[in-house]
């Protein structure tokens, strides 16, 4: 309280000369504060402006992903193109579809059957298959093995010989897009057992499917 | 500058308003520097420190909590930054400032031949000393607000006040 008392004594004068004294001292720094100030802004922490950034990255990701699926999709669809080229009735794409998994499954025994009773089976294939679709994905891909085997139509082939394994004969005539090229030689079993075919004959068929692991093709005659 | 237009001043600073800082920047600006200076004793350093002081001020703006004893907020934060500042720096305060002082000042020719002799009185004054009378002054602090600032005994605060206005008295003015 002394000391309070004692600053009313104080010459104000000598307050005053010195207060003037830090005015001389003091900067004026106020330029330099709004500049500081300026790079600051209260509104720019609430604004849109990461949004911005995260945006080109969003496109360009988007964008990669987009490639990709073409990249990979790209030469499924070709082919599947190419196939569904060599197919003449379009009806039958189903139904065809089902043959081969239908061929699949009876190619071991070698089991012919007439078309009415395969397409029937074909219907319940195709049932199954997107049932067990469902189930798991194992099926899946007995599926996938069946839909890369080849179709084509309007194959010309001359036997030119028979054996144990079934006929041989030499391409004549076949679809120039086919996998089936005319002079090739291929080994051929036929769907409508028993035939009459000999060594020499000529004969118009449609090509059904391929045994991979006996090489030879399953043929149906026209 | 009262608590409440203060709380006022901040508030427009959150909103973004520069005019709210410029006006406490002209109320503080002579008690902040002399409060930095004074603990910091480097003439460039403190004017960094300075403009520092009040861009960060205008950045916290928004989480000032108000009604709170602004002065003694303000000048709490300012010796803070400046003993960081020192902290930072890593070296010993300069004790023997103030002739530096007196050469900034060869161009200020009116007020150098003005304020000659109260610039030698204020330049006999110790750095504690002189740290109390500009907080005395310029902010208006009681002796018991200054003791808890400084953390020094109030005895203590008061008797360093006392010998810094007898060493101004022997000015002439």
């Amino acid at each position: 309280m002394k000391s309070d008392k004692n600053i009313n004594d104080v010459d104000e004068k000598i307050i005053n000369a010195y207060l003037e004294q830090l005015d001389v001292e003091t900067p004026d720094l106020w330029e330099q504060i709004k500049a500081g100030i300026t790079t600051y802004d209260h509104n720019a922490m609430k604004p849109d402006k990461p949004q911005r950034k995260i945006k080109p990255m969003y496109i360009i990701s988007v964008l990669a992903a987009a490639i990709a699926v073409f990249v990979i999709a790209a030469p499924i669809l070709i082919m599947s193109t190419g196939k569904l080229g060599n197919n003449k009735s379009s009806d039958a794409g189903i139904s065809e579809f089902a043959i081969k998994n239908e061929a699949c499954q009876d190619e071991a025994a070698g089991a012919v059957m007439d078309e009415a009773a395969e397409n029937d089976k074909a219907a319940d294939g195709v049932e199954n298959n997107d049932m067990e679709n469902l189930a798991d994905a194992e099926p899946q891909e007995e599926m996938t093995e069946c839909e890369e085997e080849y179709i084509q139509s309007d194959v010309t082939i001359s036997v030119k010989d028979v054996n144990e394994t079934g006929y041989i004969c030499e391409v004549l005539e076949a679809d120039g897009d086919g996998q089936i090229q005319a002079g090739e030689v291929i080994t051929v079993i036929f769907s409508d057992a028993p035939v009459d075919v000999g060594k020499g004959d000529k004969l118009c068929v449609d090509i059904l499917s391929y045994d991979e692991a006996c090489q030879m093709w399953m043929a149906k005659i026209k | 500058m009262t608590d409440k237009e203060f709380d006022v001043l901040m508030s427009g600073m959150a909103e973004g308003k520069k005019d709210a800082l410029k006006e406490v920047y002209e109320e503080y600006i002579k008690l902040i520097y002399a409060v930095i200076y004074d603990t910091i004793k480097n003439r460039e350093e403190a004017e960094d420190l300075t403009a520092d002081f009040f861009i960060k001020l205008y950045e916290i703006s928004g989480r000032y909590k108000q009604g709170c004893g602004h002065r003694k907020w303000l000048v709490t934060i300012a010796r803070n930054m400046a003993i960081d500042k020192i902290r930072k720096l890593d070296r010993e305060m300069v004790t023997d400032e103030m002739p530096e002082r007196a050469d900034d000042k060869d161009n200020m020719e009116e007020e150098v031949l003005l304020s000659l002799t109260m610039e030698q009185a204020v330049s006999s004054l110790k750095d504690d000393e002189r740290q109390v009378l500009n907080m005395k002054v310029l902010g208006g602090f009681t002796f018991k607000e200054l003791s808890e600032i400084l953390a020094k005994p109030q005895g203590t605060v008061s008797w360093l006040y006392n010998n810094a206005i007898k060493k101004l008295r022997r000015c002439k003015l």
